[in-house]
């Protein structure tokens, strides 16, 4: 078995990086692939804190690489996803504990047992950043429709499209609010995507639940009422090959949606 | 390898070449119910044993209700240090040998099979038990206290130069530690009734966090990775030197000796508990504490934040919060004046005396000597409770379980 190895980017920090990789990585473990996350944030980790699975490390990343352990020891099974593990980073140490020769020895070693390896990539385009790409083929480019974030996810992608390696890349849209797209306050998803010429893989709409979800260790898949948690698992299925149509994250739900059809009927300007 | 006689029950361990040996053997001898309530001759053979070994070895003896009056061997390391402990040297083999019947009680367990059924012994008894009975190890350390506390102090002095003069020592120490210590629970665990009636506890209101499963499959683990190095000829005896020289390396780091708990990942690790009555035996004072008490103090006065690790050769006093992300490791005792939000490791050195205090105990996980625990999953904790109500608690190891007391109890 030769598992796909993905690493989630950006270039700019904030734009939900971690948050993508943990929802990803749960929806498509439950699905039933078998999942490994890899942080490599290492000194500023977090992934292990979304997906509740803090008290639990023992051993990182950097243990592996400097053999106070084997790999399998490192991997924290998830509490409730059997299929997925997670191999933490170090928080007491910085990025150049581990080079990028050891983290693609890693993931080949992974690949033999999991379907995916994801690959939490930490902000900027420095050590971490290369060291991150290096054992991945595929990747995935988060922004959001800001200036900023698009500009570095610019970057980012130059940086990708220079690497052999990586055989594909795909964008996806991360915190976006309908309601500032209609008042022209936001870049349209439209707008990001010609700009970027990328392919895009999902479109997640801003969601006060990822606040909740991220405190209490639990990822918004799980939470198969919130429309960030169905956009990430549309994104699970995009990656295992289905197509599966973009949410209609605009469209208004419950009071609001009785108010814009009594508007409608009244014909005012919905 | 046992005999009967008339009024001593001899064991005879004259052929086992290791301390490792021994304690093997006796550890299944003592698995035959002819050796309870016995007064045991323990011939030895030509074997180096220092003062701490034979003290285990004589808790195993006690753990049967056993005692042991005579010991006799070819070396006169041990013979030295049977005398200072106070038995009675026996005579060599060769010129007082008592009547012995020739047909052997028991047969010889090779020592791998007799691994598996004592692992899976030990996991039903441990399945089968919630209340732990007290250790026979305090039964027989009263004794010795009364007569030789003194040479206790010698010889625990002793030990702890050989431990850090000679590395080799140390590991075959260990073994023999872990092995007493696994055929102690098997016994303990069997016999708790009988110490029920005689053991005095007090009742309190407690959180136990750890379940002794976890070490117990470890000890068991480390010596089955043992059994090719002291008995190649048993088993696939094709390891070569450098493999074995990475298993005593893996011993000997504190950190490694963890490694077979997180093997298995969540499987092994203890699973936190709330609100469980359990019995606290009587406190008494060993080596140990005494170790502790004279140990170095480190004073660190900050907050210790994220990704910041504090050690200590010594004991620990932090006056600040511990936010999580940090590590605090001592190898003595670790006093927070603060909340402990972070991990904290006490013992690092094995010292299972040590605890873990603070004014609000909220650790990711605590670890004493070589016993872990981590924080229940369910607890909503806000990132570090600065709250001004405290409740200042302690953790300590209670019967191989780590345990947090609220200090009002």
């Amino acid at each position: 078995m030769t598992g796909r190895v993905i690493v989630i980017t950006s270039g700019k920090g904030g734009v939900g990086k971690t948050t993508t990789s943990a929802n990803i990585g749960t929806a498509l473990a439950k699905n039933g692939a078998s999942v490994a996350l890899i942080d490599t944030d290492i000194g500023l980790r977090n992934l292990d804190l979304l997906l509740g699975l803090e008290n639990r490390i023992v051993y990182t990343l950097v243990d592996v690489v400097e053999e106070r352990c084997k790999l399998k020891q490192a991997l924290v099974k998830d509490k409730k996803n059997p299929n997925l593990c997670l191999l933490a980073a170090a928080q007491t140490r910085d990025k150049s504990a581990v080079t990028a020769e050891q983290l693609k020895a890693i993931c080949e070693e992974l690949q033999e047992e999991f379907d995916f390896i994801l690959v939490d990539c930490p902000a900027g385009i420095e050590q971490g950043f290369q060291t991150a790409v290096a054992g991945a083929s595929e990747a995935i480019v988060v922004t959001t429709p800001e200036m900023s974030a698009v500009r570095d996810a610019d970057r980012i992608i130059g940086l990708l499209e220079a690497r052999e390696e990586i055989k594909s890349y795909k964008l996806l849209l991360n915190r976006v609010r309908p309601n500032l797209i209609k008042t022209n306050d936001m870049m349209s998803v439209e707008d990001v995507v010609d700009i970027l010429s990328c392919d895009l893989i999902g479109i997640i709409p801003e969601d006060t639940g990822i606040i909740t979800s991220t405190n209490k260790g639990e990822p918004i898949v799980n939470d198969e009422k919130s429309l960030a948690g169905k956009a990430y698992m549309n994104v699970a299925r995009r990656i295992n090959g289905e197509d599966v149509p973009f949410l209609n994250i605009d469209e208004p739900k419950g009071f609001a949606a009785f108010v814009a059809k009594v508007k409608k009927i009244f014909g005012a300007k919905a | 390898m046992e005999n009967s006689t008339d009024n001593l029950y001899v064991i005879d361990l004259t052929y086992a070449k290791s301390p490792a040996d021994v304690v093997f053997e006796l550890s299944s001898v003592i698995d035959t119910d002819a050796a309870h309530n016995q007064k045991v001759f323990l011939k030895l053979g030509n074997v180096d044993l220092n003062q701490s070994q034979l003290l285990s070895i004589n808790s195993l003896i006690n753990s049967i209700n056993s005692t042991l009056k005579l010991v006799s061997s070819d070396s006169k390391q041990t013979e030295a240090a049977a005398s200072a402990l106070g038995f009675l040297i026996g005579q060599p083999k060769t010129q007082d040998e008592p009547k012995i019947e020739e047909k052997p009680v028991a047969q010889y367990v090779p020592m791998t099979e007799h691994l598996d059924s004592a692992e899976k012994e030990l996991e039903k008894a441990i399945d089968g038990t919630t209340e732990e009975a007290e250790k026979e190890f305090e039964v027989s350390e009263e004794k010795i206290e009364e007569d030789f506390e003194e040479k206790m102090m010698i010889a625990a002095q002793k030990a702890k130069e050989k431990i850090f003069g000679e590395s080799v020592k140390h590991f075959e120490t260990l073994i023999n530690q872990q092995k007493a210590e696994n055929a102690q629970k098997e016994e303990v665990i069997s016999k708790k009734e009988e110490n029920n009636s005689e053991t005095e506890t007090s009742q309190a209101d407690t959180e136990i966090l750890s379940e002794n499963t976890a070490e117990s499959a470890k000890n068991e683990d480390e010596i089955k990775d043992f059994a090719p190095v002291k008995e190649p000829e048993s088993s696939d005896g094709h390891l070569d030197e450098k493999s074995i020289q990475d298993e005593l390396d893996s011993i000997f780091d504190s950190e490694n000796k963890l490694e077979n708990i997180f093997a298995e990942e969540a499987k092994n690790f203890p699973e936190a508990k709330t609100g469980v009555d359990i019995e606290i035996p009587e406190e008494e004072l060993t080596e140990d504490d005494y170790e502790i008490l004279k140990m170095p103090t480190k004073y660190i006065k900050q907050t210790v934040r994220s990704g910041q690790v504090i050690k200590s050769d010594g004991n620990l006093m932090i006056v600040g919060d511990c936010h999580p992300g940090s590590e605090v490791h001592a190898k003595g005792d670790i006093t927070v004046w603060g909340a402990l939000g972070g991990i904290a490791q006490a013992g690092s050195a094995g010292n299972k005396k040590a605890r873990i205090r603070a004014l609000q105990l909220n650790a990711i996980q605590l670890r004493i000597a070589d016993f872990y625990a981590r924080r229940p999953d369910a607890s909503n904790i806000v990132y570090v409770d600065k709250s001004n109500t405290v409740m200042p608690e302690e953790a300590r190891i209670v019967n191989d379980n780590i345990v947090i007391l609220k200090l009002n109890d």
